[in-house]
Order: structure tokens, then sequence, then C-alpha cells
């Protein structure tokens, strides 16, 4: 038996990112949104590939890509240069998928040995190569039955293929990578990625310096966690049985929740590989004229900064670029960063569920946004309402996007901070009418003081303005 | 030397049937055909190689980012349709 | 009039133009004349069904006084390897045996704008692989001048029809000598442009880095005129090559036209049948009068140009022949219940033998531990061959040789040997490998079979190669006689 514990994991990732932001598909200009299109109405002779059809290459696409080698900081080379993926396959219309591949020690892909920094220790994951390629047509099935049904519409979008090496060891780290590389991707606005399908992951996994073993077919990113964590208990069940491991590739099982054999690496596919003959080889000239927005990590320093943020809320708000644009949106409108954040990451984001990818995002459901929180945040430093008021009012603004001053008007009587004396004075009298005791230990003892302040708050239903109603309870006090 | 191995090989890679006479004949005609390509082993290329005559096209110069609208009807060309989808054979 | 079929270009649109006959009249002369003829060569494989419809719409915009293009009225056969919308287009392919296309190639746009008819698809060698037309599945087209010899190929039908008087012109494809084999068999002139001149948009690949579509006319006048009107950059095509701004295609001056130097490449005309050098010779005879000079030159990686092509092509073939799958188009073959590994290798048995063979040999220069020693290497001495060609344009205007070595043969004498069939590809090949223009023009008979001349230039001096391989025609002066059909 060998032991496990002394089993280095390393994990290796290969992530394709659609690049939904752009209008048209890589080689053609049909739709790049597919989704939500009539079956096989989104094609034309090339993505179709008809007899005669020539591939012709987008160039946002290639920019969109650049940025992304350059936001991982990846070498990019003079020229780049295209190349045909032969294997035949029913949702490959050509029967090869023109992609990206480096032979010879030459490297011609869009990018190569760049690096990211992750998680709160900056560790460093490298990536290996980035490369642009088609994406195939989807194949569907009706229930029950095993003959594939084909859509060609996807057929042809762009896809970038990120590789990094294989510097991950454990699930968890692996999660906290893909977190950022999202937060990347969105924030270059190259990919949205809560569109189904838009960001998609392969692993794999070697224990001990062992054979590699490639998952795919795993569904989203909160999934590759646990994909990853059964492998690894899979290998490391198997070698302290000193059972031998095979290069294989295993296809994720969602249902089953565990890794099931697809293809043997032995009967492994021969590409043949070679250069695309229909598109010239394309020189990247003037790449620095390419600007890329600014990045997760330029932003977070940004908001820490600039606008005096903790680290912890400002890794919030990046995590998910679109919390981090309504804060921006909002502090334009009321100046004040601190309060601001604080209602998004404390109060709002409680309100949001997890999404399939284990992310919280705001959907087009929630009619909260930048006005809103602003006004919250204003009214509550006005003291116009208070704290307890103002949390009480997120969620119907979230339901019905009403103005948080309209909802005051609507519900005066109980949304209202009560500073007027006499009113308050009146709550007072009540309290030490019904509390002969605490009243008397008020007198001696500060803490008996917020016993009763607390019971004046309840009975204003939160209302009563804290500051004003101590100090007219201390001097209440004096008086009896 | 090709082999009927090497043909029954390569025809799985290409996804063409071949009868047993066709791997009969071919592997012969074929073995002629490779073992005349094998005159390429002959040529030397000079030390100081021929500057590679690279054709390219400048980034600027690729397509614009701009739709045009599909007109394609798959009805045109796909016979075997089954509700808009291209009917496809059995996976496996 | 009658015998309007016997017309070139120029005197078809002058003709209509002038009124000295309707577009109408010829279309219906031209459509007789194939019923009666074609059944002897078996040229076309589909008439275009609308041509006397197309042709009565152009009469009606002369007779109204609305401006024509400038090659109103005029027929051109289309190698059916080249998509035109509406009308069928089968690569000589039981694979494509009912494919009808949805969009027009570029070259067939451009002749359509200019108002030319298509009259009807062209037989070939199957997929445009092959030199003598005997790969088709629509059955094998006869040489015009003798019906028991091949026509060339792999465009055999295009030059057999405008040799019979079937179509003004037409348009074939040229990978390894495809248009000039033909043309060389046939006695008529066939040009292949520099690579990148000519979209091939709508162009069904065989090999993309190698091939052009390219004329097939009578005159080289004729194939002039075509090659004005199709070619150009496309911006469907992303190896079409701008030339407006491009040195070689101003480097001509026309006032040198009697001023040539010429080579007669020694590896090529050393291969050849006697006959055809004697032809080629007394042919360059004729140079001193004009003014040309000539001596012997030497290409000496000549020798490996066949096989670095034959690497290249059936590389790039069996990619490109990989999406025939009967899937999305094709024969009729119902996918329900067949296993999909299957499904795809019983259609594609369907390919002819040649085709089989090509792709096979193709999936093998680029598999795993062989990529290096074929694949990759045929690159480099095509590069190679590029280079020295380079060297000789330098100290030559033009460069000859024989189009094929040999003579046309007998129906059926090389088809079962598939390496003596590719021999006849051996000098037109260096043109497609450099991406140079190349002509075949005819020069002369031997026992009544046709011989060709081929000359080359260095690449976008089209307007060179024209203008003087123009002038050896008229010097060479044979075009007078056409096969009685």
């Amino acid at each position: 038996m060998t032991a496990s514990s002394s089993l280095p994991v390393k994990i290796g990732l290969e992530i394709h990112c659609q690049l939904t932001q752009l209008n048209t598909k890589l080689f053609c200009s049909c739709y790049c949104n597919y989704r939500e299109k009539e079956i096989n109405s989104n094609i034309c002779p090339i993505c179709l590939g008809l007899p005669g059809s020539l591939p012709i290459c987008n160039k946002k696409a290639v920019e969109f890509a650049i940025m992304i080698s350059k936001a991982l900081d990846c070498k990019i080379p003079e020229l780049t240069v295209f190349s045909r993926k032969n294997y035949f396959y029913p949702d490959l219309p050509k029967n090869f998928q023109i992609t990206q591949y480096d032979s010879y020690g030459t490297s011609t892909s869009i990018g190569k040995e760049g690096s990211v920094k992750y998680g709160e220790n900056y560790k460093i994951a490298r990536i290996r190569r980035i490369q642009l390629e088609e994406d195939p047509g989807r194949l569907v099935y009706e229930n029950g039955r095993t003959q594939a049904l084909i859509d060609y519409n996807r057929a042809g979008v762009a896809l970038v293929e990120i590789v990094t090496e294989p510097d991950f060891v454990d699930p968890k780290e692996v999660r906290i990578f893909l977190n950022k590389m999202t937060s990347i991707l969105e924030h270059l606005d190259v990919c949205n990625t809560n569109l189904e399908g838009s960001l998609r992951c392969d692993a794999n996994i070697s224990i001990g310096n062992g054979k590699k073993v490639e998952i795919k077919n795993i569904g989203s990113f909160s999934d590759i966690e646990k994909a990853l964590t059964y492998e690894i208990t899979r290998q490391k069940t198997m070698t302290i049985h000193d059972i031998e491991i095979k290069a294989e590739t295993r296809h994720w099982d969602d249902k089953r929740k565990i890794t099931k054999q697809a293809r043997s690496k032995e009967e492994e596919e021969d590409y043949r590989y070679f250069p695309e003959p229909d598109i010239p080889k394309i020189l990247l000239e003037n790449i620095s004229l390419i600007k890329t927005p600014e990045l997760p990590d330029e932003r977070k320093s940004r908001f820490i900064n600039d606008y005096g943020l903790s680290e912890h809320v400002a890794q919030v708000l990046i995590d998910n670029k679109d919390l981090a644009d309504l804060f921006e949106s909002a502090i334009g409108i009321y100046h004040s960063p601190k309060s601001i954040s604080n209602w998004i990451v404390s109060d709002i984001l409680a309100f949001i569920e997890y999404d399939s990818s284990g992310k919280k995002t705001l959907t087009d459901e929630m009619k909260i946004d930048a006005k809103h929180i602003a006004e919250i945040a204003k009214l509550v430093d006005d003291n116009t309402i208070n704290r307890p008021t103002a949390k009480s009012i997120i969620s119907r603004i979230i339901k019905t996007g009403e103005l948080p001053s309209d909802i005051i008007k609507k519900e005066k009587q109980t949304t209202t901070i009560i500073n007027d004396e006499t009113i308050l004075l009146e709550s007072i009298d009540k309290i030490f009418n019904e509390e002969k005791k605490a009243t008397l230990d008020a007198k001696h003892n500060p803490t008996a003081i917020n016993f009763l302040l607390g019971k004046i708050m309840r009975m204003t239903k939160g209302r009563a303005d804290p500051k004003i109603t101590t100090i007219l309870l201390k001097k209440r006090l004096d008086e009896v | 030397m090709v082999t009927k191995d090497q043909l029954k090989h390569l025809s799985k890679l290409s996804k063409i049937d071949l009868t047993e006479n066709e791997f009969e004949t071919y592997t012969k005609q074929i073995e002629k055909i490779i073992k005349y390509l094998d005159k390429l082993d002959e040529v030397s290329f000079e030390e100081n190689k021929p500057s590679v005559l690279v054709s390219f096209k400048k980034l600027s110069e690729l397509r614009e980012d701009m739709v045009i609208e599909p007109t394609l009807n798959i009805d045109q060309i796909a016979k075997n349709l089954k509700d808009k989808f291209v009917r496809g054979p059995v996976m496996s | 009039m009658s015998s309007l079929y016997t017309l070139n270009i120029e005197q078809v649109t002058n003709g209509i133009k002038n009124g000295e006959f309707t577009s109408e009249e010829y279309v219906s002369q031209i459509i007789e004349r194939i019923k009666k003829v074609d059944q002897k060569i078996n040229s076309f494989i589909t008439i275009n069904d609308n041509a006397l419809v197309q042709a009565q719409q152009i009469d009606k915009k002369i007779s109204s006084g609305s401006k024509v293009g400038s090659l109103a009225g005029i027929v051109v056969g289309i190698k059916d390897n080249i998509s035109t919308a509406g009308l069928k287009t089968t690569c000589a392919s039981k694979m494509l045996s009912d494919y009808v296309p949805p969009y027009d190639a570029t070259v067939i746009k451009r002749l359509k704008d200019k108002d030319a008819i298509i009259i009807g698809k062209l037989n070939l060698d199957e997929f445009a692989m092959g030199s003598t037309t005997e790969w088709s599945s629509y059955g094998l087209t006869r040489n015009p001048w003798n019906l028991d010899y091949v026509c060339g190929g792999s465009s055999g039908g295009s030059a057999a029809s405008v040799a019979a008087q079937l179509c003004t012109a037409s348009l074939g494809s040229d990978t390894g000598g495809s248009v000039r084999c033909p043309a060389s068999f046939c006695s008529v002139v066939g040009f292949k442009p520099t690579y990148g001149l000519v979209s091939r948009y709508g162009l069904v690949s065989y090999s993309n880095s190698l091939e052009q579509i390219g004329p097939i006319g009578r005159t080289v006048s004729d194939v002039k005129k075509i090659m004005e009107v199709i070619s150009g950059t496309d911006t469907n095509d992303s190896t079409t090559i701008d030339t407006r701004n491009n040195i070689n295609t101003n480097h001509y001056d026309p006032e040198q036209k009697n001023n040539q130097k010429i080579g007669l490449l020694r590896e090529l005309i050393n291969g050849a049948d006697e006959s055809v050098c004697r032809c080629i010779y007394s042919a360059m005879d004729k140079f001193n009068k004009l003014g040309f000079t000539y001596e012997e030159s030497s290409l000496k990686s000549s020798e490996y140009a066949l096989a670095s092509y034959y690497t290249i092509a059936t590389a790039e073939a069996s990619s490109n022949l990989a999406r025939f799958d009967n899937i999305r188009y094709g024969f009729e073959l119902n996918p329900d219940d067949y296993e999909w590994n299957t499904y795809f290798s019983k259609t594609r048995g369907n390919f002819g033998d040649e085709v089989k063979r090509r792709i096979i040999v193709g999936s093998f220069v680029l598999s795993s531990g062989y990529y290096g020693k074929y694949y990759l290497k045929a690159q480099r001495v095509k590069n190679l061959i590029k280079h020295e060609l380079k060297k000789l344009f330098k100290e030559y205007d033009l460069l000859i040789s024989p189009t094929v070595p040999v003579l046309p043969f007998k129906i059926g004498e090389k088809i079962d040997d598939p390496l003596k069939m590719y021999l006849i590809d051996i000098n037109t090949v260096l043109a497609n490998l450099a991406g140079i223009p190349a002509i075949s023009i005819p020069i002369g008979f031997k026992n009544g079979l046709p011989i060709g001349l081929q000359i080359m230039a260095d690449e976008f001096q089209e307007k060179k190669l024209l203008d003087i391989s123009e002038v050896i025609e008229k010097s060479i002066n044979i075009n007078t006689s056409y096969p009685d059909l």
C-alpha cells in the first residue's frame, strides 16, 4: 500500500471563453448571439461549411484575443497563424475545426507564457498558451433517443481557449482562480459570463507525478470543485491500493456525481494539424494601440486607495463586476464611497442568491440600481431614516424599483425618524411608567439607560432618533 | 513499405470504407505513390536557407465585426430535417 | 445567320450589339449544337434550362437602349466544381449528385454582371483529381480531335467544349495543370492566373494553396477578355491579393514587346516525347523573327516538384473533402439507426477510386510521425522552387516548356497506374507551386493529336505574359481549324 498523504496533486485547466460581446462569428458575419434564435436560422454558406465557402477572419475577435493575452501578461507573436484540427464529428460542419496550434518549436498562437495572480496571497498561476478557435454546432437529443439532432446556429462562434500550466494543487485553489479569471474576462468586456455556456472548463489531474487524466464535460464552474475533489479521491484510493492509474479522458457525470471513462489516451485521435491555407498569416502590428479596459486588480487598488475601502469590501465588489459598476455609478450620484459600498456588500448582497456558477449576481429581475442606493445612503446619512428602516425598504425596492423617497412619502407613518422632542418625551414617560424598576436603576447605572433606550426603540418601531432620545432620556431621568 | 494494416488505420482515420478488393489494389498503388514522395528526402537545403517568402494580411485589413442578416434557409440544403434540426446518426 | 457557334468573343458581342443577330438566336444555335454534338464527347453534365430566357432578357435590354455588359450575349461553360446558384454543382461525384448551391461563386457573379450567359456545367475528374477526365462519375469526356483519345484533365469538359465550339469560352480550375493540360490536349488556349488574382470563393476546394480558376478560350485574346472580368480582389476570399500597388504588375513596358528574353527549361523538355520536342523547337524557330532571344535554362529543383505537389495537394484534399459526410448535403442515405462512425465511413465509400486514394495518401502525409518527413519537407521544396524561379525571372522575361511531355493518349491507357498518370503533370505543377501565371497555347499537331506550348512569367506579370503569348500565337498561326463534329 502506498501512503496517499505524500502524493502531490497537480491540476491544469483548459478554459473555453466564448467572445459573446462580438457582433458576429469568428469567420462569418452571422450573429454571435445564437441563443433564442430559431433552430438553424443563424447560418450561412461559411458556418455551414458548404462546398466552396471560405473563412473570413473577424478583426474584433483578434483584438479581443489580444486584450485577453495582455490582461494575462502573455507574450504576443508578431504573426499569428490559424491551423486545422482534423477530426470527424456530427457537430462539426467541415469535419475540421479552425484553431491555433504550435508545432516544431514555432509559436504562432495569440498568446503564450503569461501569468495570473489570484487569491488572498496572490498566488501565481502560469498561463501556457491562448488561442482563437471556432465553436462547433450543438447536438441535441430527443427524449430517450440516442439519435442526434443538429443545430448549427452556434457553429463558428469565436472562442478563446486559455490553457494553464498544472500549477494548482487543490480544487479550492481552482475555484478561486476561476473566479478571478471570470472577473478579468468581465472587466475586459469580451464575455458576458452570465450567458449559459459562455465559459466552460476542462481539467487535467495527476497525482504523485503519475499519468495525467483529463476531465471533460464539466457543466459549470461550480461543478469543477466537486469533479476535481471526486477525481482526486478516486486516484488517491487507487494509488493506496497500488492500482495503476491510466492516462485517459473521463467525463463528469453530473447526475451521479462521478467521473467515468470516456476515451483511453492510448487511442488518441491523430488530428493531423496543418496551417489553414485559406487564411493568410496575420501581422499583429500596432497592438500597443489596443488598450485593455481597467482590470480587476487595478480597479481593486483604485477602490482601496482612492475611496478608502477595505481590502475585503473591495474584493467582494471586484469579484462581481456588476456590483463594482453599481458602486461607481452610485457614488457618482452621491459621493459617499464607504457607506455606499457597505450598503451593497452587507445589505443588498444578502438578498441575492448564489447562481449556478457559485456567484452572486444582480439579475434583470432585481429592480435596484445606482440611484436607489445613492438615495438610501443619503437618507440615512442625513438622518431622515435610520438604518433598520433603510434595511427593510431595500427588499421592497429590489422587487418594485420604487425610489426610497417615494416609499417614505407613502409610508411616512412608519418610516421617518422621530426627532420631535414632544413625541419622544411622551414615549419616554410611557416607558418610565412601564419599567419603574429599570428607571430607578438607570439613574445610577448607564447600562440600564441602554435597556430603556431599547424599549423606546421597540415601542417606536425603530423610528426614534437614538441620539436625541438618549439626551432626552438622561434629562428626564434627572428630573425624576 | 505501406502495409495493409497501415491502410486499414488510414481508412479509419479518413472515415472511408474500403472493400477487401480495394484494400488489395490500393495497398500496392499507394505504396508506389509514397515511394515516389520519398524523393523529398533527397533534397538538400543549403545552410543559408532562402528566405521564405511569407505572404500575410495586416490586422487592420481584416473583416469588420458587422452582422449580415442570415438568409440561408436550411430547407434549401439539407434533406433530412426534423423540426428544423438536421438529423444526424446515432451517437453511442 | 448560321454557324454562329464559330464566332469568338468579340465577334459575338459586336454582332449582337450591332443587331446582326440576337442573343436568343446565338443561344438557340449553341443549344442545338450541344444537342447534336455533345453526345459524341460528353463534355456537359448539366445544361442551364434558363439560358434562352436570359438571352431574351439581354435582347430586351439592348432593344430598349439600356447599357449591357462587355460580355453581353456570350455563353460560358463552367467547370462543375464552381458553385452556381440554382444550378446543380456535382464536382462529377456521387457525393454531390443532387447538390444545388444557394449562392454563386464570385467569378460567376462577375460574369453575370457583364451579361455573360452561363450555358451549363462541364465535366471534370471527380473533385478535380485527375489528368484525363476519366475519373468522372458521369462518364469520361472524349477528345474532340479523336474520340478514342483522352481530352486531358481535370477540366476536360471545359477544354473539349471550347474545342467543339459548344460555348464561346469556359472556366476551369488549375491545381497542378488542370486547365493547361486539357487545353493542350484539345488545341485551345488555357490560362492559370497568379495565385491570388482570381477569387476562389465558390470553387469547391481540392488544394487551396495551389489552385486558381482559369479561363479556356479559342484565342489568347478571348482568354484576356474573360480574365479582365473575373480577376480582382474579393472580400469573400482572404487569399486574393490587391495588385494595384504591386511593383510587378507595373513592371512590364509594352514597348519592349519585341525584346523578350526567353528561357527553355531543360529539365522539362528533356523528359518529353520526341514528337512533342520537335514541335516545340520548330515553333521556337520563329522567335528570332519576332526579335526574341532564347536559350536553354535550368531549374534544378524541378525534379522534386511533382513529389512536393502531390504531398501538399493530397494533404489539403484529405482535409477539404472531410466535410462530405452526407449529413447536410449529398446523395440520400437515411442516418436513422446508423452509428455515426459507420454512417460516415459508409457514405464516404461512394467516392471514386482516385479520390479515395488521394484522401488516404493525404491523411498519411499529415499523420503523426510522418508530417515532418513529407508535408513539412514538401512545403520547404515549394519555397525552394518559388525562390529559384524568382531568380530565373531576373534573367529571363518568360520561361517555356511543352505543356505536357506526351501526346494525348488512348482512353484507358494509364487508368490502372496512378503514378504514371501523375507524371502527366510534371511540367505544369511548377507554376502552381510557385504561384506564378502560366498559359498553354496550341502550337501544332502530330498524327492529328494536339500539342501545346507552356509559357510562364513571374507572379503578377499577367499583362506581359498574355501580350507576348498573343504575339507568339499570331506567329505560329494554327488556330484556323476546329474538329469536325
